[in-house]
């Protein structure tokens, strides 16, 4: 893709009909992930992200061209995530990782693949929610250590340090099975 | 400032768990149902959480919506109830006529009998008469200013028929002084008439004529003394 979302979404402001599109092919995965690898369910997280979207296509003239639409769209799911949580009640591990039984329809399809996903899945459903926010802003969405101080209203420097600490913590814990599967495709 | 780490185990570990979990297929209709999203018909609700104007809009029709219940409301609970209506009348209160206090001045109002004698009897006409003229006599002493030289007593006497001329004169004396207008006694009256026949007419015994015959005038009764 040629252009930036920042730029589609100005496009899209200008009257471009097909940028919208465009932006919606690109953040939708994105999205679904976010909403995904926070513990909603599949259903619910493409919910969720199409209410990003039309969330971000009625404020449209309030969009400030200036800044990352990724980290504006993904302040918005976040939002919207803190929103559904005070809605609906508490969330427990049994009712939102796939490490329990899950009927809805998995997003990844080699077997080997989902044991990994599910594994890695269930260890972020055991991070506190502040904490899983910054693994998945910081190295899942890869957004700048500034864009997710700011979304999350902590210090860059906290975000440096709490980013490493986890990522340590997560290489012990489930370096066995992650690193045998990048050794296996070596 | 990426969550990059070049050179190191951390990055590649951080590389290795998006590639674990990375961002999911969107399902088939997504971009089809958002569409259908994007053009949902105009909703009260959703324009009353967008648009200011129409949130202002409501604000107002509420607002006056209420405005009158609660001004009810407040009236009735804050206000003064009205005072219950006395049922009846009320009378005026009249003028109290006060009686301006003043020395004694007596105005003899004669009797005015429009009957005859059939009515009222001759000897109840004379009573008044002589009461009459008995009560302007003390008028007229009162407004004399004058003061009794010897004391107003006159003897206990069960008949009048011996009386002297002091005595009667005496008699006179304390009834002008006690206020006493009744008509005296018939054997009084008698024994006047007997004196004066026997002596004419004494001095001492002037104001009996006026009193009892309207002879003189009462101004006149104390002038000599």
């Amino acid at each position: 893709m040629s252009t930036g979302p920042s730029d589609l979404l100005a496009r899209f402001q200008e009257g471009d009909a097909s940028a919208f599109n465009e932006l919606v092919k690109e953040m939708g995965p994105r999205l679904k992930g976010y909403f995904f690898r926070q513990g909603a369910q599949s259903t619910t997280a493409e919910d969720l992200a199409q209410h990003v979207f039309l969330k971000a296509f009625q404020s449209r003239s309030r969009y400030q061209s200036s800044g990352r639409l990724d980290a504006y769209l993904l302040r918005i799911a976040r939002n919207l995530w803190i929103d559904y949580c005070r809605r609906r009640r508490p969330l427990t591990l049994g009712e939102s990782f796939p490490d329990a039984v899950d009927t809805a329809p998995s997003p990844w399809e080699d077997g080997h693949a989902q044991d990994r996903a599910q594994l890695l899945h269930a260890a972020l459903g055991q991070l506190d929610d502040s904490t899983r926010e910054l693994v998945e802003l910081a190295i899942f969405q890869q957004l700048p250590y500034r864009e997710v101080g700011e979304i999350m209203k902590i210090p860059v420097g906290t975000v440096k340090s709490r980013v490493h600490y986890i990522l340590q913590k997560l290489k012990r814990q489930l370096e066995p099975v992650l690193g045998s599967d990048s050794e296996n495709d070596a | 400032m990426k969550t990059s780490f070049p050179e190191d185990p951390l990055s590649e570990f951080a590389d290795a768990m998006r590639k674990a979990l990375p961002d999911p297929e969107l399902s088939s209709d997504f971009a089809d149902s958002l569409h259908i999203r994007l053009q949902r018909p105009w909703r009260f609700r959703e324009a009353l959480r967008r648009d200011r104007w129409i949130q202002v809009a409501a604000s107002l029709l509420v607002m006056t919506t209420l405005a009158g219940p609660v001004a009810a409301l407040v009236g009735f609970l804050l206000l003064e109830k009205p005072s219950v209506p006395v049922i009846g009348f009320e009378v005026p209160h009249p003028s109290v006529k006060t009686e301006v206090m003043s020395p004694p001045h007596w105005q003899v109002i004669p009797p005015e009998l429009t009957l005859e004698d059939g009515m009222f009897s001759l000897e109840w006409k004379e009573a008044v008469e002589v009461s009459n003229r008995m009560a302007q006599a003390i008028s007229a002493w009162e407004k004399s200013g004058k003061t009794f030289t010897q004391p107003a007593a006159s003897p206990a006497r069960q008949s009048w028929q011996g009386a002297t001329v002091k005595e009667l004169q005496q008699e006179w004396l304390r009834r002008c002084a006690l206020g006493l207008t009744d008509p005296p006694p018939l054997d009084l009256q008698s024994r006047v008439r007997v004196l004066e026949k026997e002596q004419g007419s004494h001095p001492q015994l002037k104001a009996w004529r006026w009193t009892l015959f309207a002879d003189g005038s009462p101004e006149r009764l104390f002038l000599s003394e």
